[in-house]
């Protein structure tokens, strides 16, 4: 090209992401051609807005594995998926900071629930990952989604009469009651509203009109009459489905990596989340189900709670045999990798102006048996040493390590280390800490909640049957207030369900703890 | 109850003008529209020239229609070809392709049917075949079959409900 | 040990100790058989399932019966999905080939998982033969038994899909089994790979597990794994394949005990019953909805020709099968089946067994009309189906192979389906019409080892053999609906998993070989207003090997399996083209071209020297390939919906610059003309050149054709004389031979005593 006089931007994959897997390495590379320079220009321009408003903070996006990056950083395709894993790492922070092992993070948004965990203080990187049905070779944070939300439609299958939930959905257009919008399908929403848990007024602050007598209308008409039940059975059945299908969702990812519900906390938030907490956390028996006061903006939230980091992965595919007989070779070959790896972390935040001294390095590699095709990432930081590198003793370590974590995620039938290991990608994270948020940490008042903070009743469907629930807006509770239900708290951009037989204490974090009463537990 | 917007997709369905979105994600998942065969056959009869009723669409052209003369099969350029109880290809003419050549027209070499028999490239001369072979198995054989396939026998008695 | 084995131990004591006294494992202290006849005998008696005319359950509580069934079913899905991991095969792992069911202690299934869902009913019959057989007393069926089938006869659909069932009791009684299934990736056969088409009996089929105990306690017995060990060319992916299956069975057993735990055993057993009488009806009701009642027939032809490659001389023949469907889609929702007409069962590996082809019914029902994932086998008692024994579709031999049915089911469901596509269209839902597909026949196996310098780092444990085995003929050419073109090489009927696979990860198992490329098969898109979908082509070569065999089936090759619909025509066929002792090295290190395709076919020996060979058929038996031979392959396109000349003239254009047309195609098929920059993409319509070329196609329609009557009498002379293929002849006399019904009708219709066949 030069000779020719021309300018043509190259990229190459077996420069920038010289993985295994021809198929989401080309689609990737495609996704950073295509996409990467107007993202690029975007940022700048947020950049020199803020500026103009006298910010000297930098820019940095969230990665879909963990860390933000500047606008510069050579592969934004990493940036993909901010916004949902954004929560996954708010997740984290949380758990840190009140000292949480395991932790499944529920996130129920307009038109899907997506849910994470964070097991002993980590979450799971997944590699095949798909983004708008193509195959992408993008380290996401292990993440699960069911497309399930709030706005879902509700249909009635005339051949089998049964109720079908989405996956299409209304979107950000709410549902059938939603005056100002031409939604022809009731939704998921509509029945919370003909439930009585949402509070027509203040949708979103008021700013969405909302119906509850046409929900109603519209649950009746499609839903209820062609099952020839009464309309709020109906309604909420359609909620237990709904509930049902998203606690299934966890139940599955939780046993599908080995573990039991009784070992996690379970976060939830999004704008439905806390709405449905108590629906979708029923018959699991997590040790304690928290709901953040910031819920509704946990992601954005969990952005800022990100380091910066510089994620760099490189295929080794390098054999090791059952005895261990080469492991001096191996970890030869993979200190190679790792330095290399190691080299461009640094150099991007050597770009970014970051003081090297603040760096830490972080490697891992991603392990399988040999002849199994799905490795697991183990963390190897521990061993790595940043002068030498790996030993042939470290490596039978890292072994051992791998094979911790593959009894926990699959069944003990399934072990095979009689065939060697093959160890699949070398990962290089280099990070630098970020200045964090804080959780609020505020002096325990009363448990009555100020007079001030009670709106009125309101009923509600519950268990077949209605019940006056207490209606709270959430801005005037205070830490050491304990929220007893049938009780709705009430925000302008979402709704806690505290239904009857729970109560919600506030603790001194601004957390509330959704407790089902009598099954014990002194939160405060 | 056919809505307009029903009517539309089914017109767009019936013209190949749906657009890939609307057929994947609104007309072809569940549950389907329970006045299609009503709302097809009503625009089938607006867009035909002739006046009989149409019963049912067999393909593109050719029509189930009512008549004088009792239900026949009728195409939309007019022709009546016969009773409905009668095979209208009967009543069609007919072109066949067999020769390489005609095949050819159609398709590359190689990607069409053989002329018998198959061959390789160097032309070998054909050879008869051998009778084909037809059952097999000894009378003690067919017995354990029987035994074994006992359990798989399809249902072959009609349910009624 | 985990919670779940000291329950295991503690359940199997508890059943122990109730047989010691005389118990039963059934319900209410039936025997297996009894459930069994029972279920029959109301079933037949009523027209219900189970004699289940009300669903209490289900109308007690709706919410309660969904809430049950959609944890169940997720409880299927994810053992499925975690399973999966843990396999070997990309076949499995990649593609996804393998699929959970839960069945009700007398063998019905309750639901199934994604997968290779042409399993509903094969585990039942396996399960009913193993009820039948007494295992209960004889065998014995206790708490953390594991059993193993793949026998087809038996209930499975072809020998290279295997299946651990796990029996799941709570409190001393059987309520459900499990069966997990995984298509292996070399079965021990005659000749390497999953699908061997050399095969002239059972005994060189491979490994059978016939319904056998192969482990206890949770855990396999030694000697069936040293079984497994020596079974098969790939004792690595066996094993993993079989640790994937048992674990996902495991799995399922923990969620029903859970279920059981929360709702109550029976809660949970009624529910199951429910839930497969829903089937049946929801099967009916979908039917009354769907289609249009009333009678459909078509024919599809397999052929097999085996003449020259044969390698015993019971194989070396060329034969022709004949597959005639007629089915009844009736008023009140049931269907039925007729493939009277059907050549016999021979000497070859493509005989299917009963339960084999309705497998296949399930594949297509389930993606047509059943495709939400609650279908059970209530599904299947509302079908009959006549199978003619002794034919292909219902050997009665069990010492033939009945190792690759899919060689009579695949031709033998493009009838099925285009009847019920004429039912749909009927019915006004034309979006639902698939006239056919490309047969996923055409798959690439053999095997290899590698030289000793490349083996050197591999285990010994793993060894230097690789097979050969990608799955990407799970890609193929959809045939087009009545509203749109098919899906282009996106589409798979048999394998809906619709994937090609990541080249690099085939290459990771079959080590030896080397894909040179992959790209669009230009003129393999059935033609029509709507063109079927297109298939692709690839090139393989072999690269540090010691030894090598590769072969490949190619369904339809010499002749087409059928037609297209309303005036659309079949999409093109396949056939085999192979390189051996070539230049290839040198072209490498010379940096010139080598080949990628053979687009139009014949271009392939432009870019490589060597001992080319090209044959219209495909190349069934393994062949050895030398370091740096080069086989060419390629998946097919679907059939095609309509008049060519309908296809709009922009479609067409948009077809040539896509290269799914050549311009010599579209001109003489399509009438479309004009000049084709292939450098730019860019096709330069002809606007009045076409206009007279469709004219002339038109006139050339006018003379070429003739009437009915003609036609007619040109033909019955030839019947008489038997002056056609002697393929075709003999295929002829077989179905005459097979079928009275058949050889009566044929007759009446020529109006002759006999033929000249």
């Amino acid at each position: 090209m030069a000779e020719r006089g021309e300018a043509v931007p190259v990229w190459l994959s077996s420069e920038q992401k010289p993985i295994r897997g021809e198929v989401p390495r080309m689609n990737t590379l495609v996704i950073e051609a295509y996409a990467a320079e107007p993202s690029r220009k975007q940022l700048y321009r947020v950049d020199d807005g803020f500026a103009e408003l006298g910010s000297e903070a930098p820019v940095r996006v969230l990665t879909s594995s963990g860390g933000t990056v500047a606008p510069e950083h050579d592969w934004l395709a990493d940036t993909m998926l901010s916004g949902p894993i954004g929560g996954i790492f708010g997740g984290e922070f949380v758990a840190e900071e009140l000292g949480i092992d395991n932790l499944v993070c529920s996130d129920v948004g307009g038109t899907s629930f997506d849910v994470g965990l964070i097991t002993e203080g980590h979450y799971p990187t997944r590699w095949d990952q798909s983004l708008a049905q193509f195959m992408v070779a993008i380290p996401m944070t292990a993440m699960d989604t069911i497309g399930s939300g709030t706005g879902s439609y509700v249909r009635v299958d005339r051949a089998s009469e049964r109720i079908e939930v989405g996956p299409e959905s209304a979107g950000y257009e709410v549902g059938y009651s939603n005056r100002d919008a031409d939604v022809d399908v009731v939704t998921v929403t509509d029945c919370t509203l003909a439930l009585g848990y949402l509070n027509p007024e203040s949708f979103l602050g008021g700013d969405i009109p909302v119906d509850r007598d046409v929900a109603l209308e519209g649950i009746r008409e499609q839903v209820a009459e062609p099952l020839g039940e009464d309309v709020h059975e109906t309604a909420r059945g359609v909620l237990d489905i709904v509930e049902r299908d998203m606690s299934n969702e966890l139940r599955g990812l939780i046993l599908g990596l080995g573990y039991s519900p009784e070992n996690y906390t379970l976060l939830s938030y999004g704008g439905g989340g806390p709405l449905h907490a108590a629906g979708y956390s029923r018959g699991l028996a997590f040790q304690d189900v928290i709901v953040p006061q910031w819920a509704a903006a946990f992601s954005a939230f969990g952005c800022a709670c990100a380091d910066a980091a510089y994620r760099y992965d490189r295929s080794v595919d390098e054999i090791l045999q059952p005895d261990f007989s080469n492991a001096s070779s191996v970890a030869y070959a993979l200190n190679d990798s790792l330095e290399d790896l190691r080299e461009r972390a640094e150099d991007a935040f050597d770009r970014d102006g970051v003081d090297p001294d603040t760096v830490e390095f972080r490697p891992s590699l991603r392990i399988q048996y040999l002849g199994m095709l799905d490795d697991l990432e183990v963390e190897i930081g521990e061993v790595y040493d940043d002068e030498e590198g790996l030993s042939a003793e470290d490596v039978e370590t890292v072994i051992d390590r791998y094979e911790a974590k593959f009894d926990r995620v699959f069944k003990r039938a399934a072990k095979s280390p009689e065939n060697g290991y093959q160890l699949t990608m070398a990962i290089g994270v280099g990070v630098a800490p970020s200045p964090k948020p804080t959780i609020p940490d505020e002096e325990l008042q009363g448990e009555t909640p100020p007079e001030a903070a009670h709106t009125g009743t309101r009923d509600i469907y519950w268990d077949d049957d209605w019940h006056a629930a207490d209606l709270w807006r959430m801005r005037r509770l205070e830490p050491g207030n304990r929220i007893e239900g049938p009780a709705v708290v009430e925000a302008p951009a979402t709704t806690i369900l505290v239904p009857p037989g729970y109560d919600a204490p506030l603790d001194e974090n601004r957390i509330y703890h959704l407790r089902e009463q009598g099954t014990g537990g002194d939160v405060l | 109850m056919a809505s307009e917007t029903d009517e539309r997709q089914v017109a767009q369905l019936i013209d190949g003008e749906i657009g890939w979105s609307e057929l994947r994600n609104d007309v072809l998942p569940d549950p389907k529209d329970g006045e299609r065969f009503e709302v097809t056959r009503r625009l089938l009869e607006e867009r035909v020239d002739f006046e009989n009723p149409i019963l049912l669409p067999l393909n593109d052209h050719l029509y189930a229609v009512g008549s004088d003369r009792g239900r026949i099969v009728k195409c939309d350029c007019g022709q009546e070809f016969c009773s409905l109880d009668e095979n209208w290809k009967h009543h069609a003419r007919v072109r066949v392709r067999e020769a390489e050549a005609d095949h050819r027209e159609i398709y590359p070499e190689y990607q069409t049917s053989t002329p018998s028999p198959p061959a390789t490239r160097s032309g070998r001369a054909s050879s008869p075949t051998s009778t084909p072979s037809t059952r097999s198995g000894s009378g003690s054989r067919r017995r354990t079959h029987d035994r074994i396939q006992r359990y798989n026998r399809t249902n072959h008695t009609r349910i009624h409900l | 040990m985990s919670i779940e084995n000291t329950k295991v131990g503690a359940e199997k004591r508890r059943v122990t100790d109730k047989r010691t006294n005389g118990g039963e494992i059934g319900w209410d202290d039936q025997s297996l058989q009894r459930m069994l006849a029972d279920t029959e005998r109301l079933t037949e008696e009523t027209g219900y399932y189970r004699g289940i005319e009300d669903l209490a359950l289900k109308e007690e509580d709706r919410f309660e019966y969904e809430r049950l069934y959609s944890r169940l079913r997720g409880a299927l899905v994810s053992a499925r999905e975690t399973a999966l991991h843990v396999s070997a095969s990309p076949i499995v792992r990649e593609i996804g080939e393998l699929c959970f069911q839960i069945y009700t202690p007398e063998g019905d299934s309750i639901a199934v998982s994604t997968g290779i869902i042409v399993h509903v009913h094969t585990g039942s019959l396996a399960i009913k033969w193993m009820i039948d057989q007494d295992y209960e007393h004889d065998r014995g069926i206790e708490p953390g038994d594991v059993f193993c089938n793949n026998d087809n006869d038996l209930g499975n659909v072809h020998t290279t899909d295997v299946h651990t069932i796990v029996p799941i009791f709570h409190d001393g009684e059987l309520v459900a089994w499990a069966d997990g299934v995984t298509h292996e990736a070399d079965i021990g056969g005659a000749s390497q790979g999953h699908t061997s088409i050399v095969h002239t009996s059972r005994f060189e089929d491979g490994i059978y597990a016939t319904c056998e105990k192969i482990g206890e306690d949770d855990e396999l017995y030694q000697d069936w794994k040293v079984r497994g060990e020596r079974a098969t060319r790939t004792p690595m992916y066996w094993d993993l394949d079989e640790k994937c299956r048992l674990a996902g069975c495991h799995m399922i057993r923990e969620a029903v005990h859970e279920i059981i735990e929360d709702v109550g055993a029976e809660t949970f057993k009624q529910f199951t019953r429910e839930a497969v009488e829903e089937g049946r009806r929801t099967m009916e009701s979908r039917v009354q909805e769907r289609l249009f009642p009333g009678t459909y027939r078509s024919t599809s032809f397999a052929a097999l020709p085996l003449e020259e490659e044969g390698w015993k001389p019971e194989q070396k023949q060329d034969t022709m099968h004949h597959l005639p469907v007629e089915m009844e889609i009736r008023a009140d929702g049931t269907m039925s089946l007729d493939m009277e007409g059907t050549s016999s069962q021979g000497d070859h590996s493509f005989n299917a067994a009963e339960g084999s082809m309705t497998g296949g019914l399930w594949v297509s029902l389930t993606q047509c009309l059943l495709h939400d994932g609650k279908v059970n086998d209530g599904s299947h008692y509302a079908l009959e189906t006549h199978f003619p024994e002794g034919s292909l579709t219902n050997p009665d031999d069990p010492q033939l192979s009945f190792h690759a049915p899919w060689g009579t089911i695949m031709p033998a469901f493009q009838a099925v389906w285009e009847n019920v596509s004429q039912g749909f269209f009927a019915r006004g839902f034309r979006e639902e019409v698939v006239t056919g597909y490309s047969e996923t026949s055409n798959s690439v196996q053999g095997g290899g080892t590698l030289m000793e310098s490349m083996a050197q780092i591999i285990p010994d444990e793993v060894g230097d053999y690789f097979p050969v085995s990608p799955f990407d003929l799970s890609c193929q050419g959809l045939g087009a609906s009545a509203v749109r073109d098919g899906l282009d090489y996106g589409y798979a009927m048999w394998n809906p998993e619709s994937d090609m696979g990541d080249i690099e990860e085939w290459e990771l198992v079959q080590w030896g070989t080397q894909y040179l490329s992959r790209q669009i098969k230009t003129d393999s898109a059935g033609h029509g207003k709507y063109r079927g979908g297109s298939g692709w082509e690839g090139v393989m070569t072999v690269m540090g090997t010691d030894d090598c065999t590769l072969y490949k089936a190619s369904q339809p090759d010499v002749t087409f399996s059928k037609a297209g619909m309303s005036g659309g025509y079949p999409g093109s066929t396949k056939y085999a083209v192979r390189a051996h002792d070539t230049d290839l090295a040198d072209r490498a290190r010379e940096g010139d071209p080598y080949p990628v395709g053979d687009t139009p076919p014949g271009t392939f020996e432009e870019h490589i020297d060597g001992d080319v060979t090209r044959t219209h058929r495909g190349n069934y038996f393994p062949k050895e390939y030398d370091n740096h031979d080069v086989m060419h392959f390629q998946m097919g396109g679907g059939p095609g919906w309509g008049d060519p000349l309908e296809r709009p003239v922009p479609k067409v254009v948009g077809d040539v610059e896509d290269e799914v047309y050549s311009p010599d195609t579209v001109e003489s098929v399509y009438g479309v003309v004009g000049e084709f920059d292939e450098k730019h993409r860019d096709f330069d319509l002809d606007e009045p050149a076409t206009e007279a070329a469709r004219e002339e196609i038109r006139e050339r329609r006018r003379e070429a054709s003739e009437t009915f009557e003609e036609f007619y009498e040109r033909e019955r002379e030839r019947v008489a004389d038997g002056d056609v293929a002697d393929v075709v002849a003999g295929m002829y006399r077989d179905a005459f031979d097979m079928s009275e019904a058949f050889e009566t009708e044929f007759h009446d219709f020529w109006d002759l005593d006999g033929s000249g066949f």
